[in-house]
């Protein structure tokens, strides 16, 4: 069952919020229950401590009075909770939502203009979130998950192609389909981390064995399936041959 | 003297003037290894060694038969140790050869100052290192006396932030290199001089005194050109802002024109539906302030929203970027959405880098998007506690073969357009804190670069 937790400075609006997504659990058949409905990020917190597991979250931006706004409350509750869903509501409809996607992988948000389209933004966020666990449950894509400074970055191992070191530095870059860039670690951790689905073929790159289109022998090259070259080393040639 | 000695001794003065110049770039000029990427360090250090080692014998050898005596000689051998060092620092640090050659001249002529000074306080005439008491002098005075000085003289350099100085005014190209010829021939000047005015009878003391005048002059020079410069670059960025300030006013003028006509509708608008409202239609009423709503939100809305967005942005430079671009997009009917939420005062990332890098992106994402319907561009500034984010996002209308775009010359739209990101690509290694992003996702291209801010480890 997951959790609901409300966050909403104005009684009102908090009443109303409530209210209406009790009636939509219950009307869908929702497996889901508000956990706690409060004006007090710290109440909020604390409860998301004590639990395990993801939540549904519908905070608002603009906390008035309070010691934290919706931004730095959505960036403790990553802390707990890196997986649940987070749903803004705000008075402003110009909230700089790309920041929220972007730090908190905040889901929507919600404009209260008036209790229709609040209304409508809450039931289509409960929608949204069912058919998005439902298509979770379908997938086993497996991930590679690194931090680059302030954001983890998640990449499907199948679209990783290749990882490069650069030398004299601790700085690793992805080569993948859709994904490009650096970040800080070294091949033999990621070696270690990958398993053997990744190869070291040269001591700069570790290649996915999978994404191999072909290999030209002479030049010692791989070419990836997107396009993208790299090397080998002469004493990997073997092992290159034999695992594709 | 034996060889083997004077050799080893000259190892030893030629790894303490390496040391020294480094030193300086680095305590004086701030600029030294910052940003270069340690690549083949063992390498470099290699060669440097070779390096002082075989300068050591060339002038064990010079010493030996005696050439140095000669004042060509002399001064000759002078440049070679001045090209030398600043091939070496160029190399080890990965700086534009001029650079050095600034910073070991700088070096050069404080360490020569500084010389003077102490063998002015040591003794009277030249010393004759055949003897072991002068020669044991000379040694102190070369080795104790004359860092002690050069220290002293560094630090009260340092305290009238002559380095700073030093620095505007090499960046400032057109009057650096004339200076910069201008004072590479400090050491023509200075051993010339001292000699003429030896042979002229003019005491050894004497002929110092004039030498250490010189130098003083030279260091004032420096001084002076420096600062010139430096007031020359704060009148630049006093105009700049200035030019920043009315195209903002502008912009803020042409929101109070759209307030005056949209206050003039709404006035229409409010009669309207007062008399709506009067016959009892309510939903005409309500359909109303929709309109009216919304109107509001397209005619000033969207330049409001911008503007406070760009309020945040307190680096002037990238301000200016900002607006020069938001003014371009308006031109191109390119929508732009914004997003500076946290106050954003400046990156660890040099100022010029910065303003082209963002550039280059920000000009990428217009050129892909423009003319196009609904043409958008994204823009976000994040700065959070220990790391800034630079985001820029835009639609893709065709495939893009990421890999491709950092090679020099691709692009899109005909040629001559495809020096951007090869030149971004290429900025951006230079620099250990910074990080780059490229991801194509929901048909969206999307280049990030994140700076991480120093302190935060």
């Amino acid at each position: 069952m997951l959790p609901v937790y409300i966050c909403e400075d104005e009684e009102e609006i908090r009443r109303i919020q409530m209210e209406y997504l009790e009636k939509q659990i219950l009307i869908e058949g929702y497996d889901m229950k508000i956990a706690v409905c409060s004006g007090c990020p710290e109440k909020i917190l604390d409860a998301v401590k004590d639990a395990s597991g993801r939540g549904i979250y519908f905070l608002d931006v603009e906390l008035k009075g309070e010691s934290m706004d919706g931004f730095s409350l959505g960036q403790q509750i990553r802390k707990y909770d890196p997986r649940g869903f987070i749903i803004y509501v705000t008075a402003y409809k110009n909230l700089a939502f790309e920041t929220f996607r972007y730090h908190l992988e905040a889901l929507d948000y919600i404009v209260k203009e008036s209790m229709e389209t609040m209304k409508e933004g809450l039931r289509h966020s409960l929608s949204v979130i069912t058919e998005r666990m439902q298509a979770e449950q379908g997938e086993h894509r497996e991930f590679f998950s690194v931090k680059v400074m302030d954001v983890v970055k998640h990449v499907p191992v199948d679209e990783i192609m290749f990882f490069e070191a650069a030398p004299g530095t601790h700085r690793i870059a992805l080569h993948g389909t859709n994904d490009w860039f650096d970040f800080i670690g070294s091949l033999r951790e990621l070696e270690g981390q990958l398993g053997s689905r990744f190869l070291r073929a040269h001591r700069a790159y570790l290649v996915n064995v999978e994404q191999i289109a072909e290999l030209d022998l002479k030049g010692r090259e791989i070419r990836m399936k997107n396009g993208e070259r790299c090397l080998f080393s002469k004493n990997m040639k073997g092992q290159l041959l034999e695992r594709i | 003297m034996s060889f083997l000695a004077i050799f080893g001794y000259d190892i030893f003065a030629g790894l303490f003037g390496l040391a020294s110049d480094v030193c300086v770039g680095i305590v004086i000029l701030k600029n030294m290894p910052r940003g270069s990427r340690r690549k083949y360090v063992f390498c470099k250090v290699f060669f440097a060694a070779v390096y002082v080692v075989m300068l050591a014998f060339l002038m064990a050898f010079l010493y030996k038969g005696h050439f140095l005596r000669l004042t060509s000689v002399n001064i000759a051998a002078c440049y070679v140790v001045l090209l030398g060092n600043a091939a070496c620092i160029s190399m080890l640090f990965g700086e534009a050869f001029q650079t050095c050659w600034g910073i070991v001249i700088f070096s050069g002529i404080v360490k020569e100052f500084s010389g003077a000074a102490s063998f002015l306080l040591l003794s009277d005439r030249r010393l004759d290192l055949s003897i072991t008491n002068e020669r044991m002098l000379y040694f102190f005075g070369n080795t104790l006396m004359t860092p002690v000085l050069l220290l002293l003289f560094l630090f009260f350099l340092y305290k009238m932030k002559i380095g700073e100085v030093y620095c505007q005014w090499m960046e400032h190209k057109s009057s650096w290199g004339f200076g910069l010829i201008c004072l590479s021939t400090y050491p023509l000047l200075y051993i010339g001089v001292a000699e003429f005015l030896m042979s002229r009878g003019m005491s050894r003391n004497g002929s110092l005194i004039v030498v250490f005048l010189i130098m003083f002059v030279m260091l004032v020079l420096f001084n002076y050109m420096g600062l010139e410069e430096q007031q020359r670059k704060e009148f630049d960025a006093q105009q700049l802002i200035l030019k920043q300030q009315n195209a903002y006013i502008r912009t803020l003028e042409g929101m109070q024109e759209e307030m005056r006509r949209f206050r003039h509708d709404y006035k229409n608008m409010m009669s309207g539906m007062y008399l709506k409202a009067k016959e009892g239609d309510l939903t005409e009423a309500l359909e109303f302030i929709r309109e009216m709503t919304e109107d509001f939100d397209s005619q000033i809305g969207g330049q409001l929203r911008q503007m406070s967005q760009l309020g945040n942005v307190y680096m002037s430079e990238i301000k200016g970027l900002l607006l020069t671009k938001l003014s371009e997009m308006q031109k191109d009917q390119t929508a732009c959405e914004l997003e500076v939420m946290h106050p954003f005062y400046g990156a660890e990332f040099k100022t010029t880098d910065l303003c082209r890098c963002l550039g280059i992106l920000i000009d990428n994402a217009m050129d892909e998007v423009r003319g196009r319907e609904d043409a958008r561009v994204y823009i976000m500034i994040s700065s959070q506690e220990d790391c800034t984010t630079f985001r820029v996002k835009n639609l893709l209308y065709h495939k893009v073969d990421v890999p491709e775009i950092w090679k020099q010359g691709y692009s899109t739209r005909g040629t001559d357009r495809g020096t951007g990101l090869a030149s971004y690509k290429k900025t951006v290694d230079l620099y250990e804190n910074v990080l780059p992003v490229t991801a194509v996702k929901d048909g969206y291209f999307i280049q990030e670069l994140k700076i991480r801010k120093r302190n935060a480890e």
